[in-house]
């Protein structure tokens, strides 16, 4: 699995691969502060003929300073790739200054090079959209391209580089293991913010959890917190109903 | 898969009913390649002559595949969890090891790593004790056992021999007091988990060779000796003299010795618990001279340890601030390199005494799946240190005793080793690694490593995991990957990161940073290697061009790479071309500087003479680019010089059997430097743009 429903907030050209409808939510405290709290919303209907439709939420800080987001996207897979296009409403609230909205668009793709090795790359802001009528100021421009790497079933190798227009480039690395089947650790680090993590993932039916920590050397702890529900059944689990119903035959 | 280990079952045992010639002939430690893949030789502040010296006495004591411990092992370095879990597995269901060559059928074990495992592992055909011979004749006939005789000297004269003139106020500079020849003697004879014999002499360039039994010197500046036996009744090993100890994770007891980051990322981030172990190296600071015994009772391991010997350092005097009569004694410091040329090095000998008492006991789950272990010990000195007060040295050890109570424990799950220690001090210090390695796919590994130690933690001779040399002011993560993805390709890594949160050396502030390392290796053949290796490593240091009275950290930068070609070309040549250089530069500093040296091998190889050559080049901006090229030398000998500036160097190696018993070894090497007026400094300066250092060695084998 390559892809979830949180692809709709990290790389819309994702969403293509999903093969089950599913919502989740996530929760995530910087650095102990109340002020840095997030909170997503994520959601994808899967469509065999259109393509997979997402719909993306989420709010960061609190009521003196926060970000909204609310996105739309879609995306559809061709053979061995993916392309998806999402278009994003941007509130900035300051308390004692006037609210901003802004409209971005987001574009991006993941393709299976071999059985083994994935390669994604998407945009943020592909608009460049003017956050300030009076001086030249821009939404932040993200570019990321990353490669997969699935040596067997049970590890999955991930490493992404994360340019900002206006900022050093980002380097990040994980690696996600199953240790036992449905639960996976991951850890991984990141360059440049210097932010090490770890986590924990495990799937009980048709809900799946995942909680995760990092340490910033100077700003200390991030904690975060998912649930996803997956709706209708994927081909896995019906392959797994079919073993199991043979099982009881004999 | 059980077809092939019949077949093999066959094979040994046909193999050694035949003939006794059968057995492999256990190849001759090729340390320079084994180290060269384990350690990241460019590392800024290491002493590499140690950690050879260190590694060196690990691998004389080899391991016999029907006796090894799990920890004996990994402590190869060479095999991944997996592959020890296997080889348990194996010995557990066929029984034991009839040969070298059973090792082919355990399905993990591909050629790469037996033939990397060959020269460290034996399988002993007439088990220990089992031929009835007492232990004295046992001696007497183990074929195991030489003595080594060496020679070395710097051919140029060095500023330290020549006459002194005194200067205005009529103080002479000093000089030696000896002559700039190096001796080495040392005889050893051991079997395998079962005794081992050792006496190891050395007289350092600019020492004395005297008899002088009123100054406790007796020829040789350095002596020292061993006698250990293993599985004796209830002692699993008991050893009078000198001995090292190894407990955990190495926070208290690390027997001196740790790899620690390397071009290997996985092996060598694990301590194994070896215990009681003996010591025949040279190094004058990191041993203990006493007795020290390990009783095995059920699943228990006691150990007692005790030890006294004399260390250099500076005794001062200084009167009781109270009591105008009473005068007080004490050490500024404890010097461990072992030098004692100069009168100053020669007043400071052995003045003052340290006394170790420890105990530690571990509990061995019996399938050898977990076990825990404590140890409490505590350290003595006839004088107390007392420290010239500097604000980096604020929470460094003063005072007469220390104390070290640890814990550790280690877990196997799967292919899984977890394992940690954490120990406290005396003053309320604390340090705390844990980490685990594993397999997790074919020919895949993964490691991690965590560690915090806090800024007041003392331990003498500790060596755990960390950046810094020392187990104080760190904290850290570390992972490892290692991934064989194709019998040809090798691909490794890892990536650490670290803070320093008190001063730390050359940073006069809280400070982190973080390194990693890559390297790629692909052999076409068995006979031809090719790899590709880059470090980067960034902390934050004081910038060097600062002016200001307050120091300025800044982010700064090494990186290093290298790429290098083995390849054999005939039975009796073989060729090697090495490229390295390095980068370094300050954010905010002067302009980025550059190192490179570049080094051709050319090797002759004719079974009872061989002859080693090489020729380098080398141009550094600067001391920050220096460039360690390990070099071969004479058996048990190491040469990595760092070379800087603009030169050249070359040395040729000859070694030669006259008959069986006896082997030589003859080496010349030379540095030019054109453009320099003077090599060395100090008491070593050369007035000239060269040195040569010849060395001369015999083995003899009873």
């Amino acid at each position: 699995m390559y892809s979830d429903v949180w692809a709709v907030h990290n790389n819309i050209g994702a969403l293509g691969w999903l093969k089950q409808s599913g919502v989740g939510v996530s929760f995530e405290n910087r650095y102990n502060l109340l002020a840095l709290n997030q909170i997503a919303f994520a959601g994808a209907a899967v469509s065999q003929k259109y393509g997979v439709f997402g719909l993306g939420i989420s709010r960061f800080g609190s009521s003196l300073f926060n970000q909204s987001r609310a996105g739309l996207g879609w995306s559809k897979s061709f053979g061995i790739a993916s392309i998806g296009l999402e278009g994003q409403w941007y509130q900035v609230a300051a308390s004692e200054f006037p609210t901003q909205h802004y409209f971005i668009l987001n574009f991006g793709g993941l393709a299976q090079l071999t059985s083994k090795i994935h390669f994604a790359a998407s945009i943020q802001n592909l608009t460049q959209t003017k956050a300030s009528t009076i001086i030249d100021e821009r939404i932040p421009t993200i570019v990321r391209a990353g490669i997969s790497f699935t040596p067997n079933q049970r590890v999955k190798l991930i490493t992404e580089i994360q340019k900002d227009l206006d900022q050093k480039s980002i380097v990040k690395a994980g690696i996600e293991y199953e240790v036992i089947k449905k639960v996976w650790v991951r850890t991984g680090f990141s360059s440049q913010i210097e932010q090490v993590s770890g986590g924990l993932g495990c799937q009980w039916r048709n809900l799946t959890f995942d909680y995760a920590v990092a340490n910033h050397p100077q700003l200390g702890w991030t904690n975060s917190f998912g649930i996803n529900l997956l709706l209708g059944k994927s081909e896995s689990d019906q392959k797994d109903d079919k073993k199991a119903g043979l099982k009881e035959v004999k | 898969m059980r077809f092939k280990i019949i077949l093999c079952f066959f094979a040994c045992v046909f193999g050694s009913l035949l003939s006794k010639a059968q057995t492999y002939p256990r190849p001759e430690i090729q340390v320079e390649d084994f180290i060269e893949n384990l350690f990241n030789l460019q590392s800024a502040d290491a002493n590499y002559e140690d950690l050879y010296e260190q590694l060196l006495l690990l691998y004389s004591n080899p391991i016999d595949l029907n006796l090894a411990s799990p920890d004996d092992l990994r402590n190869t370095y060479i095999l991944s969890e997996q592959q020890v879990q296997e080889l348990l597995k194996h010995r557990q269901k066929t029984g034991k090891f009839l040969s070298i060559y059973e090792l082919q059928s355990i399905p993990s074990f591909d050629l790469k790593t037996i033939y990397a495992l060959l020269p460290f592992a034996i399988v002993n055909e007439t088990p220990m004790n089992q031929d009835n011979k007492g232990l004295f004749k046992r001696i007497l006939s183990e074929p195991n056992n030489s003595v080594i005789l060496r020679g070395s000297r710097t051919l140029e004269d060095q500023k330290g021999y020549t006459k002194a003139n005194p200067d205005r106020s009529g103080n002479s500079p000093s000089r030696y007091a000896g002559d700039p020849n190096k001796l080495f003697v040392r005889y050893r004879v051991s079997h395998v988990k079962d005794f081992s014999i050792g006496l190891t002499a050395e007289k350092d360039p600019g020492e004395q060779l005297k008899w002088n039994p009123k100054t406790n010197q007796f020829g040789m500046d350095f002596w020292s000796a061993h006698f250990m036996l293993e599985n004796k009744g209830i002692f699993k090993k008991i050893i009078v003299g000198d001995y090292q100890y190894m407990f955990g994770q190495g926070l208290v007891y690390s027997a001196g010795f740790s790899v620690g980051k390397g071009s290997e990322p996985i092996t060598t981030v694990r301590r194994s618990s070896i215990g009681i172990r003996p010591y025949t190296s040279v190094l004058e600071g990191l041993f203990f001279r006493g007795g020290a015994a390990t009783i095995g009772f059920k699943n228990f391991e006691i150990t007692a340890l005790v030890s006294r010997k004399y260390v250099d350092g500076n005794i001062q005097t200084a009167n009781d601030t109270i009591d105008n009569d009473q005068i007080e004694n004490f050490a500024s410091s404890i010097n461990i390199t072992g030098f004692h040329r100069t009168p100053t090095e020669l007043r400071n000998k052995h003045s003052n005494r340290e006394d170790m008492l420890g105990t530690s006991i571990i509990y061995k789950e019996k399938s050898g799946k977990w076990e825990i272990g404590a140890l409490a010990t505590t350290i003595q000195y006839q004088f107390p240190i007392i420290r010239r007060p500097t604000v980096y040295n604020q929470f460094d050890f003063n005072g007469d005793r220390n104390q070290n109570l640890s814990f550790t424990g280690q877990y196997n799950y799967q292919n899984f080793s977890f394992f940690g220690e954490s120990a406290i001090s005396k003053g309320g210090g604390h340090a705390t690694v844990a980490g685990l390695v594993g397999s997790i796919g074919r020919g895949l590994d993964v490691s991690m490593v965590a560690r915090n130690y806090s800024k007041d933690y003392h331990a003498f001779y500790s060596n755990g995991f960390g950046e810094a040399t020392r187990n104080v002011n760190e904290k850290g993560i570390y992972w490892g990957l290692k991934y064989r993805a194709h019998p040809k390709w090798l691909l490794a890594g890892y990536y650490d990161r670290f803070m320093f949160p008190y001063l730390s050396f050359q940073a006069d502030g809280p400070s982190w940073g973080d390194e990693y390392l890559s390297r790629i290796t692909y052999s076409p053949s068995k006979t031809v290697s090719f790899f590709v290796q880059y470090r980067n490593e960034s902390k934050l240091r004081n910038l060097s061009s600062n002016s200001t009275p307050t120091d300025i950290l800044v982010k700064t930068r090494r990186q290093n790479w290298v790429i290098q070609a083995d390849a054999k070309a005939t039975t009796w040549l073989s060729v090697r071309t090495r490229v390295q250089g390095s980068l370094w530069n300050q954010e905010k500093g002067s302009p980025q500087t550059y190192g490179i040296a570049i080094s051709q091998d050319l090797n002759f190889d004719f079974g009872k003479i061989s002859l080693s050559n090489r020729f380098s080049i080398f141009d550094t901006d600067d001391y920050n680019n220096r460039q360690y090229l390990y070099e071969k030398n004479v058996l048990y000998a190491f040469s990595i010089p760092a070379l800087y500036g603009r030169g050249v160097r070359f040395y040729s190696l000859l070694q030669f059997s006259p008959n069986r018993k006896i082997d030589v070894w003859i080496r010349v090497a030379r540095t030019i430097q054109r453009d320099a007026k003077t090599i060395g400094s100090g008491n070593e300066l050369i007035n000239g743009n060269q040195r040569t250092d010849v060395v001369v060695q015999f083995r003899y084998k009873f």
